[in-house]
């Protein structure tokens, strides 16, 4: 009912009486080529059912009991080889970075953990959900606004302020998905970047045109050793502590039945509704969490930079954090994996960076400077991956129909 | 009442880029499903090309020495009309280039349209700079160019923005309602695959249609461009209002879309003259919450409940 006015997915009426949510695995819908079976990622049955356009695709049923079977080894919940290997390398850049690098480049990687909270948030709404927001720039800001303000005007001690940040960006999602997600799709769009849109201008209204500074300060206690004025190095953990206890935390909701309902909410959100899903209620909770997330890493933010400022949160920011998303952690690089939010935030830090370390680059003039400049970098990016995207969906469809 | 007289005549020059942009929105958003959020940066390049128009072989403004041929500045409602039609060139361009590769996908057209708005972005600030440029007004802009009604005055200026968009938007309707053209657009916008079954190109009508809302968006850009300052981001504010405005008409109705730029152009004037702590930057907010609140409450836009599950249906 809440999705009458999309048409039905060619080939698509099977997958109703295939899906059972707390048992059947994750059906074959158009979109479903991008979802890794959870659970299974080591095996080569599920190395071909993460490539549905290949002749050999095994009945639902199959797959069912396969799940069943593996389901009861230990080995069938280990992680893929390249996750588990992207987890060691990132542990190891934990312990090493920050010993290694200048505070600079530290507060940079800081910044680039936090991030990762908000393509987790974006990933799960885009990959998962199969919505769309243009506005998690906008809720990153109101996360480090209200944290700020939660620290500055009552008290909260800083360690708890992104708990704070993740309230407030909560509670924008949820305002903003509650008439959106009754309507089609483009609608949150639509309403997220008008929010993107308006959060500077507001911010600016309630803060002044000046930053404000966080009364608080974050400074390692004895036993870890770091000397004083290294409290960046103290920063960067709690930042990438937080950050992975919430992936954990993340992981394991989206591996379960609910995650699995997302996932039908996306595909078949009919047949969701007659398994008993709230197809209406799981998206707005699930948009709430996306936005939580989002707000959670704005608090992070804070503690890094220690203020917050209306041009650090603009519109294009917003547009950015969406274009990354669409190219990275969907199938096109890297499979709908958690853990490609890395390397999005990564080329969202240190581009600018990176770019600044080549003047020649930017200040090049011409056609040659345009090209490479960073707005004109993130156009191509979106439209070459919105094009490869568009791609595939229409060559599962041919396959399916 | 004379400060209200006023304030209701400044209302209509905003009102009728509001509605203009809205009618070109939820022109292709209904026809097509594409919610084109690049259209307020596709007016804002159009306002760039009659700037380019208008100075004539200016060594200081990009791309006029391809005027070579016709070097003197031209008047500004040719500038104007010139680029109107680049406009619409660009716009039946880009839906064959970009839009049309992504087959109606929501994500990745979503995406390749936020993909041309940083494009346009990034290509007007790369050659015009970020800086103002001055276009004037092809209406009489004197100050003795007035009526006064009441004791408040309506600029010639006012007048003939407003004139003109109504009447873009009312030939528009009219063209689509008397001819054959219009027949087609209006079948596919009721059913694709049955107006194709008949005959009908969709994929030329699709993008003539894309062509007519950039058009529409460039006269409303090329026309708005004498009241504000051409800026690279002159349409961000537009925009949200541009879309606040078509989902007052549930994104589907042109007739209210357009009532609805009007109707917030006068609330927003409304809210920065009496109300003291909103000043004029801030109403952006408040369309913002226009567009919450009618959605909640009215999910469907001021259509009819009844109208508006026939329009969601196709």
């Amino acid at each position: 009912m809440t999705d009458s006015h999309e048409p039905p997915t060619p080939g698509s009426e099977p997958a109703v009486f295939r899906l059972a949510l707390r048992e059947a695995p994750v059906p074959h819908g158009s979109a479903a080529a991008s979802i890794p079976i959870p659970r299974a990622g080591a095996t080569p049955q599920a190395a071909e059912s993460e490539t549905p356009a290949m002749p050999g695709k095994r009945s639902a049923v199959q797959e069912a009991d396969a799940r069943s079977d593996s389901a009861q080894t230990a080995e069938a919940r280990w992680p893929s080889r390249l996750t588990v290997a992207a987890l060691v390398a990132i542990a190891a850049l934990v312990v090493v970075v920050p010993l290694r690098a200048s505070s600079t480049f530290l507060t940079d990687v800081t910044q680039l953990a936090a991030f990762c909270l908000v393509f987790a948030g974006l990933w799960l709404l885009t990959h998962r959900m199969g919505l769309l927001s243009v506005g998690h720039g906008a809720l990153t800001g109101v996360g480090a606004y209200a944290a700020l303000h939660a620290v500055n005007d009552f008290g909260l001690p800083p360690m708890l302020m992104p708990l704070a940040g993740f309230a407030a960006g909560c509670a924008v999602g949820a305002l903003l998905g509650i008439p959106a997600l009754r309507l089609p799709k483009a609608y949150l769009a639509l309403l997220t970047l008008s929010a993107a849109v308006a959060f500077p201008i507001v911010l600016r209204q309630l803060d002044g045109p000046l930053p404000v500074t966080l009364d608080g300060e974050f400074i390692a206690p004895t036993w870890t050793g770091i000397a004083p004025n290294d409290e960046h190095i103290w920063e960067f953990w709690l930042v990438v502590a937080w950050v992975a206890v919430a992936f954990w935390l993340l992981h394991g909701l989206l591996t379960g039945p609910v995650g699995r309902a997302l996932v039908a909410t996306r595909d078949e959100p009919t047949a969701a509704a007659t398994f008993g899903v709230s197809v209406y209620r799981l998206r707005l909770a699930g948009v709430s969490l996306s936005s939580g997330l989002a707000g959670l890493a704005g608090g992070l933010m804070l503690i890094p930079v220690n203020f917050n400022d209306q041009s650090l949160y603009p519109e294009e920011l917003s547009i950015k954090l969406f274009a990354l998303t669409i190219a990275f952690g969907s199938t096109a690089i890297g499979g709908s994996r958690l853990i490609m939010t890395v390397p999005a935030a990564t080329v969202l830090v240190l581009l600018p960076v990176w770019l600044v370390d080549r003047p020649g680059w930017v200040t090049q003039g011409g056609w040659i400077g345009f090209l490479k400049s960073e707005f004109f970098l993130y156009a191509a990016l979106l439209l070459v991956a919105a094009y490869a995207r568009s791609r595939r969906a229409r060559a599962v469809r041919l396959y399916e129909a | 009442m004379t400060l209200f007289l006023q304030r209701v005549f400044d209302s209509f020059a905003n009102g009728s880029a509001y509605a203009a942009l809205a009618v070109a929105i939820s022109m292709v958003f209904r026809s097509t499903g594409v919610l084109n959020l690049a259209q307020g940066q596709m007016a804002m390049l159009s306002a760039y090309i009659a700037v380019v128009f208008a100075a004539g072989a200016d060594p200081g403004v990009a791309f006029s020495g391809w005027l070579t041929p016709f070097a003197t500045p031209w008047p500004i409602w040719a500038a104007v009309a010139g680029a109107v039609v680049v406009s619409a060139a660009v716009g039946a361009l880009l839906e064959y280039t970009v839009i049309r590769p992504m087959r109606g996908d929501p994500v990745p057209t979503i995406g390749a349209t936020l993909g041309l708005y940083l494009l346009i972005g990034v290509f007007v600030v790369k050659h015009f700079g970020g800086r103002q440029r001055f276009l004037g007004s092809p209406f009489p802009q004197e100050h003795t160019d007035r009526f006064i009604i009441g004791g408040a005055r309506l600029w010639f200026d006012t007048i003939g923005l407003t004139l003109t968009m109504l009447a873009a938007i009312g030939l528009l309707a009219l063209v689509q309602r008397t001819t054959k053209v219009g027949l087609a657009f209006r079948a596919i916008t009721s059913n694709r695959d049955s107006s194709a079954l008949v005959g009908i190109r969709v994929e030329w009508v699709v993008m003539g249609g894309w062509a007519v809302a950039a058009a529409l968006g460039g006269l409303a850009g090329g026309l708005i461009a004498g009241e504000l300052n051409v800026r690279p981001d002159m349409m961000e504010r537009l925009l949200i209002f541009g879309l606040a405005a078509a989902t007052l008409g549930g994104l589907r109705s042109p007739a209210l879309a357009l009532a609805g730029g009007y109707l917030l152009a006068f609330a927003e004037t409304m809210m920065a003259g009496y109300v003291g702590f909103i000043d004029s930057q801030v109403t952006l907010v408040w369309a913002l919450g226009v567009l919450i609140v009618v959605l909640a409450v009215r999910p469907s836009g001021l259509l009819s409940r009844k109208a508006a599950r026939k329009g969601l249906r196709t």
